[in-house]
């Protein structure tokens, strides 16, 4: 009763269960705008889905997410396409010199450690990051309940720099005028830090575009969502016809449960102040960080695992 | 050919002693049901294993899956501090299930015979490469990762016996086909064990078999897989633009 057998995966499921994942992932990405892609993949191995099915099933399922998520931001006016279309060609581009990298690495033999430590770098130091901003944030908020007419504040080394680039260009969406080698420079890095790290970059692409590219929150999870949508299309059917590990029976099942949970996150999201969601996506950030290192340090209780998967 | 030569060693391994006791006729084994279908709402099934051995001996059933090239990462210290992969191992010939039923505890069992029926016969089946690897060394650990998913098992006190009858007893014992177990076929053999020796084998094949909407939906992504990856995303497109309009434009989920 309530089982499903799922042949890609070759097992089968509890549908409430894989329901209610969908669901808890849902409710957490509809609060930040991130956490499919290093958050569901990990949980449905748990559930019996092996790494390789769960990894592709997984952007199957973000297809149909994205998709819904990108229409609503875009009826609000959240989707910068200019941006979007930018950081997804830079993002190609790094993502195929990636997994050249990885490939060059593997055959040194030190491609697994170059992830491990990669995953531990990005995720400590850009969760930190957030932590330490979002905690400023709202020290300034209870230290002075209301900021009288904004002071114009001294220009950063960093601000300046970014004038100073070429090909200037207006980002109406995201109110801003950088140069248009920008988002192409930052697509390529996040682009190769997926590619080496083995997920879609959701969770890389969203701090690079509130902290280095400057963007408003609400535009930011609109245009990832936008850039994501495409990304994960590739990725589906690249990975049924090299792998065949794409399940959308599996996918479907996420996807009804990770919408319905979506719609409670966001009402949750809306209740919290910026900093405050900034504060609770750093510190998901950080504790999966915590669970990496101590992957990395801890005895593992078997010595060999099966290739493949993330 | 390598393949071969192993199962014919196998063959003659098991089967010699049956040839050499010459009571094959008298040992018997059904399974019901022979073939098991997996369907749509398909959540792993039991099957029945019933016949008759000699009064004086015991029956150890084992199944045995397809033997399987499997690559593993073996994980290794680096460094003095980090547990990270360290090398890639190639296992041949490896079931990729391994479970055996047993009337009592089989640490109880004649220890040679229950060694040719148990998990410990695995080190003689598997081949590690590349051979400089320690063989014992990964074996054990690959057989602890399946005992973890269940697929390799030692299922204690599990046979039961019936009433004796002309120096022949019945024995019954419910094997469980779980649902990771893939579609294929599975041999079901009946160890019989008898004054300290492994005195006979016989086996049947079990089938497991998809139908319905699984057979069609593995029929299609492994014959047809970019048919198959597109439709997968006009379906998650289809689904998302249904959801947003339940949802009334507020679609969004797991991304």
């Amino acid at each position: 009763m309530w089982h499903m057998y799922l042949p890609i995966a070759g097992n089968s499921v509890n549908i409430i269960a894989i329901f209610g994942l969908g669901g808890f992932v849902g409710l957490l990405s509809g609060i930040f705008g991130v956490g499919g892609g290093f958050l569901m993949t990990p949980l449905l191995i748990m559930f019996g889905i092996p790494a390789t099915v769960a990894a592709a099933s997984d952007s199957n399922q973000i297809v149909g997410a994205s998709t819904s998520g990108t229409l609503a931001h875009w009826r609000l006016g959240n989707v910068d396409v200019k941006m979007g279309v930018l950081l997804l060609i830079g993002g190609i581009v790094g993502g195929t010199g990636g997994v050249q990298v990885i490939k060059v690495l593997r055959a040194m033999g030190n491609a697994d450690f170059l992830i491990s430590v990669t995953y531990v770098l990005m995720l400590g130091g850009v969760g930190s990051y957030m932590f330490w901003e979002s905690l400023q944030g709202l020290r300034k908020d209870i230290d002075i309940p209301a900021e009288p007419a904004a002071t114009p504040k001294k220009e950063s080394a960093y601000a300046r720099m970014l004038k100073a680039l070429p090909w200037q260009s207006k980002f109406e969406k995201s109110g801003s005028e950088i140069s248009l080698l920008l988002p192409l420079i930052f697509g390529v890095l996040v682009g190769v830090l997926a590619a080496i790290m083995g997920v879609g970059g959701g969770f890389i692409m969203v701090p690079v575009m509130v902290y280095l590219l400057r963007m408003p929150m609400h535009v930011v999870v609109g245009t990832s969502l936008f850039q994501i949508l495409f990304t994960c299309i590739n990725v589906t059917i690249m990975q049924s016809y090299s792998n065949h590990t794409v399940d959308f029976v599996l996918a479907l099942l996420l996807l009804a449960g990770s919408t319905i949970g979506a719609q409670f996150g966001t009402a949750v999201g809306k209740k919290l102040k910026g900093d405050q969601l900034k504060i609770l996506l750093a510190s998901l950030v950080l504790l999966v960080c915590v669970k990496m290192l101590a992957g990395l340090l801890m005895t593992p209780d078997i010595l060999v695992a099966m290739k493949g998967g993330h | 050919m390598k393949k071969l030569i192993i199962l014919l060693s196998l063959a003659i391994l098991t089967f010699g002693g049956m040839i050499g006791t010459g009571f094959a006729a008298d040992i018997s084994m059904t399974l019901t049901p022979a073939v098991v279908e997996i369907g749509t709402f398909y959540d792993g099934t039991s099957v029945m294993v019933e016949g008759q051995i000699p009064a004086n001996a015991e029956a150890v059933v084992r199944v045995g899956g397809e033997g399987e090239e499997l690559h593993l990462k073996k994980k290794g210290k680096v460094g003095g501090i980090l547990w990270m992969n360290t090398g890639d191992v190639t296992l041949e010939n490896a079931p990729n299930v391994y479970m055996v039923y047993t009337p009592k505890e089989i640490t109880d069992l004649d220890i040679s015979p229950a060694r040719q029926l148990g998990i410990p016969a695995l080190k003689d089946r598997i081949t590690v490469a590349p051979a400089s690897e320690d063989k014992d060394f990964i074996v054990r650990e690959f057989i602890k990762l399946k005992k973890k998913e269940a697929l390799y098992s030692v299922n204690d006190e599990t046979v039961k016996y019936g009433d004796i009858s002309k120096g022949m007893k019945s024995f019954r014992v419910q094997i469980v086909v779980l649902p990771r177990m893939k579609q294929g076929i599975y041999q079901i053999d009946l160890g019989v064990i008898q004054n300290g020796k492994l005195s006979g084998i016989i086996s049947k094949e079990l089938k497991v078999k998809f139908i319905g909407f699984p057979a069609k939906l593995s029929k299609l992504a492994f014959g047809k897989p970019i048919t198959h990856g597109v439709m997968a995303v006009f379906i998650a497109i289809a689904a998302g633009l249904f959801m947003g309009i339940v949802f009334k434009g507020k679609g969004g989920g797991a991304h």
